[in-house]
């Protein structure tokens, strides 16, 4: 059948589509959790326990990595190139974002940001660039 | 890199979306790689090359190589 994707990527990209929904519901529901216990549960956790808790959230994270990472091998190499083209950009910027604003912070009294932010704006500058790589090979 | 992937597959009545469903590639590929915007790898390449029944270098030239004909 004549598309824009053949079969196999139109499959994995609704697996992914399935999976990505499936983690992030889960990655929600284990941070609600987590701030209800920590938070508003009343309960005397020693602080080994906190750790624990706290850093749950981030095992749904990885799965939700891990079904990306197996879609982009699903790919085909030119939308691989696009995938990587916008990640290495996301990184550069957002990294050096971060970088020049440590030193607003530091010398110009810049306010501080929380480090909770980097990921969600890795993401953010991911699919801002995707969109450009993808308009620059039309 | 030139290629003559554009004529190859008006000569066959073939559109994008045809040839990318037969390289099993996304129809943007096609395009990208027609238009001269990417450059596909030696086994993408091959697959086209069987795809038309040709070889490599029927299809696609180097950029350098033909200027350096033409000189």
């Amino acid at each position: 059948m004549s598309c824009e994707v053949p079969d196999n990527m139109r499959e994995a990209g609704r697996r992914y589509t399935v999976r990505m929904l499936g983690t992030g519901l889960l990655y929600m529901a284990v941070v609600f959790a987590a701030v209800w216990v920590i938070r508003h549960s009343g309960l005397q956790l020693p602080q080994w326990t906190v750790v624990l808790i706290s850093l749950t959230p981030v095992i749904p994270a990885l799965v939700m990595m891990r079904v990306y990472l197996t879609f982009v091998r699903q790919m085909d190499e030119f939308n691989r190139r696009i995938q990587s083209e916008a990640w290495l950009i996301s990184a550069g910027l957002v990294g050096f974002g971060t970088f020049t604003y440590s030193f607003l912070e530091e010398w110009a009294h810049f306010p501080r940001l929380d480090l909770v932010w980097v990921f969600p704006a890795l993401i953010g500058m991911w699919g801002l660039a995707t969109f450009f790589v993808k308009r620059r090979y039309q | 890199m030139k290629n003559r992937l554009k004529v190859l597959r008006a000569e066959r009545n073939w559109s994008q979306a045809d040839l990318a469903d037969k390289l099993q590639v996304s129809r943007q590929s096609v395009n990208a790689i027609e238009t001269g915007k990417y450059d596909p790898s030696l086994p993408l390449a091959f697959k086209i090359a069987r795809v038309f029944g040709l070889s490599i270098e029927q299809i696609f030239s180097d950029d350098d190589a033909a200027q350096s004909a033409a000189e």
